[in-house]
Order: structure tokens, then C-alpha cells, then sequence
């Protein structure tokens, strides 16, 4: 098992165009591994250019936004990769990738941390921020999850993030929620439409 | 075969090279550009040919006084398609990353620049830099381990003789033939000595990939219809 930290990624293609992603960095020794699912424009930016800036951010609101069509977020120049970093992150590290472990549905891009910085101090743990992001990760995966298991984990999140969140989590929240009632609405009209009961 | 022109840089501007000796380098005075500007330097060249990869020796990184990134990402931006073969005289990760990370090009290590084989072996069968072999008349620039080890060696090979840059005495054939020899499987480039249109032949004759040009460029002695023709 491997140490997973979630972080919005930064990656840029051949034209320099930024592109913002919520991924999961696997540690490895001193180094990270980026693992994006195929196809994906995180994977086909990195095949191209190969370095990335890693985000380290409690605004949740980045994490939701990506998934729900809100990638326009604030970026200001990385120190040492020509891709960005976030304007406001608590901590950013760059990454240079030295190696592809090769893959059909998840090739592995090793990488060094080229540079890292701390702009603004951790706040402590806040269960809504920890809810949002399980709540993006279910989002994320909406088609390939059972219907009911994500609606149970959903109510539950739901519960932590009514007791514990400020405005940016609830807003959060409510990206990632609107985002599911969305999917579930379009699959229950294809569902009538197509004739599929009980599917 | 490939032509890959050569640019040294110092000081923010092109400088000639002059048989190897690096305290003598002056600012280029060439008829292809009006001045020794890096972007007008490369557009000068562009103007011969199309080339798809340009090789840039930068002096002061490689002397450790400073670099020419400024330069290097001016280049990079007025000519985003040209692929940027960059010496800067990496010694570790580091500087590798420095440059790849910049967006500035494929790294050169420089066998001269090395204290031993380890960055080489970090690379082996990898396209992710260029090893350049660098001799010195006959003498071998760098730790002994790297030449005596061509199993460590990346995909592409660059066989610099650095007597001969400059100096109008004809590429070593000789060279090239001995490490073509030991590096099965990579790509062998040329680079030193190569005056014109005849030499580019002897080199494609001797299984050469490609060849790096600098004087003959400039001089006129190499032009458009011979690059078409190699």
C-alpha cells in the first residue's frame, strides 16, 4: 500500500494551455508517481510535456469545481516548470516526470519534485473538506459506481458536511450534489426512453 | 541523415566557436544574421533550411557562470515547433530538470561535464537526453567509465570532437566508425569538423544519423540544396 495525497494537478499542451485535474499523487520514495486514468487530457498533456505543477489546497472548491465544469480557477507562475500553480494553494510542489511505467488504462509517470513551497499555513482538519473530497471521488466515478451505494454515501457525507462546514464547503457541496441529481435524472429518462425496467 | 545547427551561447548572444578554445569566443558575425541576437541568429539559419532541431551549447552554464535561460525560452517561444538540443553542462537530476521542467529542450550531458557514469546510467536506452562523447584530439573528455560502458548509453549519441570544431580539418571519420562500433542500437551524431556538402556524405556513408553544423553555415560552404539532398 502506497501513500495517496489528493491534489489539484497542473499539466500544459503543446500550446502551454493549462489544464486543472483533482488526482491522487502516489508516493514513491522521494519522489511521486501521476497516474492518470486513459483517456484523459492530464495523460495526453504529460506525453507531451513532461512536468506538472502538484496543488495542495483546502479550498475545496477546486476539487468540486474541475468535476462539476468549473476549471477557471486563479493561476500565477510556477518558480521552475512552464506550467502554473494556483494563485491561492497552502503549498505547491513542481514535478518533472524522469519515467513511464507503460500502461493500456493507467500509465504511471514517475517524477522528481524539481521545486516545492509553502505560501500559507495548514488550519487544522475540517470534516466537511474531507466529506467534499469523498464526495468528489464518488462524483467522479459515477459511472461506474451502484446507483444506491453512491446515494447512501451521499446522505452520509451529507450529514457531516450540515454539521461542520463553512460557506466554501457548503458551496462545495452543493456543486458535487446538483452534479449527481444531474446523472441520476439523465439515466432515469434514458431508462424510461430506452425500456430498460428495473435497470 | 539529420543537419542540426549549432548555436554557442554566452552572455545572452551567440558567440563563434574557435577550434574548441572557449576564452577566445567572440560575438558571431555571420551574413545570415545582423546581429549576434539569438532569435536573429536562429532565424537566419531557419532561413537556409527547415531544420527541425537546433543545438545549444550554453558557455556560461557549462563554465558555471550563470545561464543563458533568458535566451534559451526567447528561442523557444519566437520558434515553438524547433526541437532545442541543450548543453548546459547538467552534472545531475537537477539541471536536467531545470531544463526539461523550463519547457527548453532535450538535455545534452556533456561527457566532460560528468565526474562519473551515474547520471549516464540514470538514462540508459532513454530518449529523454543526449549523451555527447566529447574528445579532445585523441584524448577522451570525461570519466573513463562512460566510454568503457555503452551498454549505459542513451538512445542518441553525439560524438563531438572538439579539436575539430572550427578548425576546417574535416569530421573524424575514424571516430565515428570505433563508437558506432561498441553502441549497437543507438543513434550516432557528428559534430565537429564537418565543412561541406562532401563531408555530410562521408558521414551518412558512415552510418551517421546526423551531423552538427556550425562555421559551414555560416561560411556558406553547406547550403539549402545540399540539406535537401542528405
Amino acid at each position: 500500500m502506497s501513500l495517496i495525497r489528493e491534489a489539484i494537478v497542473i499539466t500544459v499542451n503543446a500550446l502551454g494551455e493549462p489544464h486543472l485535474a483533482p488526482l491522487g499523487l502516489i508516493a514513491e520514495g522521494e519522489g511521486w508517481i501521476l497516474a492518470p486514468f486513459h483517456p484523459s487530457t492530464t495523460l495526453d498533456n504529460l506525453r507531451q510535456k513532461p512536468f506538472a505543477v502538484a496543488n495542495f489546497t483546502d479550498d475545496v472548491r477546486v476539487f468540486a469545481g474541475c468535476l462539476t465544469g468549473r476549471r477557471r480557477w486563479p493561476l500565477t507562475p510556477a518558480t521552475v516548470v512552464a506550467a502554473p500553480r494556483l494563485a491561492v494553494t497552502l503549498s505547491h510542489i513542481e514535478l518533472v516526470v524522469v519515467g513511464v511505467r507503460e500502461h493500456e488504462l493507467r500509465p504511471r509517470f514517475v517524477c522528481r519534485v524539481a521545486h516545492h513551497a509553502s505560501h500559507a499555513p495548514f488550519q487544522g482538519f475540517n470534516r466537511a473538506q474531507a466529506a467534499v473530497i469523498e464526495g468528489a471521488v464518488l462524483v467522479s466515478r459515477l459511472h461506474m459506481l451502484p446507483r444506491a451505494d453512491v446515494e447512501a454515501e451521499l446522505a452520509r457525507l451529507d450529514i457531516i458536511v450540515g454539521k461542520t462546514a463553512g460557506p466554501a464547503e457548503a458551496e462545495s457541496w452543493n456543486w458535487l450534489k446538483d452534479r449527481a441529481a444531474q446523472v441520476f435524472a439523465v439515466g432515469d429518462s434514458e431508462a424510461r426512453l430506452g425500456g430498460h425496467p428495473g435497470h | 541523415m539529420e543537419a542540426i545547427p549549432v548555436i554557442d551561447l554566452m552572455g545572452g548572444a551567440v558567440v563563434r566557436a574557435q577550434v574548441g578554445d572557449r576564452a577566445s569566443y567572440r560575438p558571431l558575425e555571420s551574413p545570415l544574421s545582423p546581429t549576434s541576437d539569438p532569435v536573429a541568429v536562429v532565424r537566419g539559419l531557419l532561413t537556409i533550411y527547415p531544420f527541425s532541431t537546433l543545438y545549444v551549447a550554453d558557455l556560461d552554464a557549462i563554465e558555471r557562470h550563470g545561464d543563458n535561460f533568458p535566451a534559451l525560452r526567447r528561442i523557444r517561444a519566437e520558434f515553438p515547433a524547433l526541437q532545442m538540443w541543450v548543453d548546459n553542462g547538467a552534472a545531475d537530476l537537477a539541471a536536467l530538470d531545470a531544463l526539461i521542467g523550463a519547457d527548453l529542450g532535450i538535455p545534452v550531458i556533456g561527457s566532460e561535464s560528468q565526474r562519473d557514469s551515474k547520471l549516464v546510467a540514470q538514462h540508459r536506452g532513454s530518449r529523454r537526453i543526449v549523451l555527447s562523447l566529447d574528445f579532445r584530439g585523441d584524448a577522451f573528455q570525461g570519466p573513463g567509465e562512460i566510454l568503457a560502458e555503452p551498454a549505459l548509453w542513451p538512445r542518441r549519441i553525439i560524438v563531438m570532437t572538439l579539436a575539430r570544431v572550427g578548425s576546417g580539418a574535416g569530421p573524424d571519420l575514424a571516430r565515428l566508425a570505433e563508437i558506432r562500433a561498441i553502441a549497437r542500437g543507438c543513434e550516432i551524431y557528428a559534430a565537429g569538423g564537418v565543412r561541406d556538402a562532401a563531408d555530410l556524405s562521408a558521414l551518412k556513408a558512415a552510418g551517421a544519423s546526423g551531423a552538427l553544423i556550425a562555421t559551414a553555415l555560416h561560411e556558406g560552404r553547406i547550403v539549402g540544396t545540399d540539406l535537401k539532398t542528405i
